[in-house]
């Protein structure tokens, strides 16, 4: 099949689905195996822990990513008003893909930047820092547009932050591991002697 | 038991009808969506033009040809219907605005006015927008059309009611000659 964005975006929305379940499991696995080291008399106790830490995960970095990189970046959201001709710029690249309008957001910053977030295109958002609405003239701004409206088609906000979550969930399982099989391994040679 | 089979083959070709027609069916919409979306920008141009005008002639009063030709060209494109018609159209438009923009760039006042830039500005994107839109609509109408002229899709088509679609294509002069180089 040849590259009409829709059919391309059905693709990716599998394909993404796909990676948050194994994202899921991955996280579960971990949580799993850190449990059963410890021996099976915890596993009863421990299942449900992994099983909830892998979906909170899961659920949080679906659900949340897009707020949770505003509160991180101190992004404002701004409206037509504030700045007319970067909403026209949007529209035009809405216009061009077949995409739903994007919320816009602003971040003030002295680095030229720009990226996109959010789970799905209904709930994308796309953000500028202040310096690269100054260097850039239109059609350099329409083509970052275009970029960040890509990443937005291809749901790769959706994966990035589901990745940044995995990995942070299992960065703490395995703090968890390393802090029990200190203590808890020093515990066990005591009870030995 | 074969029955059973029997009965399984009906349903599997069921379902593979269906879902033929259906596609044919929604590539069929979503071209009419996509022509839509030049409609609606189109007319946002049309509705730029009378002040555009306006503010042009407050600073040029007498390039009365140039503001002939777009209120001409305007009247054409409001009248217009049908792919190819609206495409027509919609050159001679282009072509009139690139006319009206040209004589602002004579006089300084003009573009320096407030309310000439936020024209030009609205007239820009607005052309940026019947351009993409545009090509959005070509975009669907080659899937349609390939649909239309493939196995197994191609099949369906009478069922369907669905038929190939005409390609928007603007008549642009401008576009077709060779970009001139200055050393």
């Amino acid at each position: 099949m040849s590259s009409n964005f829709r059919t391309a975006e059905g693709a990716n929305k599998r394909k993404t689905y796909f990676l948050l379940a194994a994202m899921g499991g991955l996280t579960w696995l971990v949580a799993y195996a850190a449990l059963t080291y410890f021996g099976a008399g915890t596993t009863s106790f421990i299942v449900p822990i992994a099983v909830g830490i892998s979906l909170i995960g899961v659920w949080g970095s679906y659900y949340g990513s897009d707020k949770l990189v505003l509160k991180m970046t101190g992004a404002q959201l701004i409206t037509r008003e504030d700045n007319p001709e970067l909403f026209n710029l949007i529209e035009e690249v809405v216009i061009a893909s077949g995409l739903p309008m994007p919320k816009v957001a602003i971040v003030n910053d002295t680095a030229p930047n720009a990226f996109a977030t959010g789970r799905d295109p209904e709930h994308a958002l796309i953000a500028f820092t202040t310096r690269i609405l100054e260097v850039m003239d239109r059609d350099e701004l329409q083509g970052v547009i275009a970029h960040e409206m890509a990443h937005v088609a291809n749901r790769d906000t959706l994966v990035s932050a589901v990745a940044a979550t995995t990995a942070g969930a299992i960065a703490i399982l395995s703090d968890f591991m390393a802090r029990m099989m200190f203590f808890g391994g020093g515990r066990d040679r005591r009870d030995g002697n | 038991m074969e029955i059973l089979i029997i009965l399984g083959v009906i349903a599997l070709l069921a379902v593979f009808f269906v879902a033929q027609y259906n596609r044919l069916i929604r590539l069929n919409i979503s071209v009419d969506e996509a022509f839509a979306q030049i409609e609606v920008q189109l007319t946002r141009r049309l509705d730029l033009i009378p002040n555009l005008v306006e503010t042009v002639k407050g600073y040029a009063a007498h390039e009365q040809s140039t503001f002939d030709a777009v209120v001409s060209a305007r009247a054409k494109a409001t009248s217009a219907t049908g792919v190819a018609d609206v495409a027509a159209a919609d050159g001679m438009l282009t072509q009139a605005l690139r006319g009206l923009l040209a004589v602002a760039e004579a006089y300084p006042d003009l573009k320096a006015s407030a309310n000439f830039l936020s024209l030009q500005e609205e007239l820009s994107t607005t052309e940026n927008k019947v351009a993409f839109a545009r090509q959005f609509y070509n975009d669907n109408v080659r899937a349609l059309n390939e649909a239309v002229a493939t196995i197994p899709t191609s099949f369906f088509t009478g069922f369907a009611k669905v038929s190939a679609r005409d390609f928007y294509e603007v008549e642009d002069p401008e576009a077709r000659k060779a970009p001139k180089v200055n050393f």
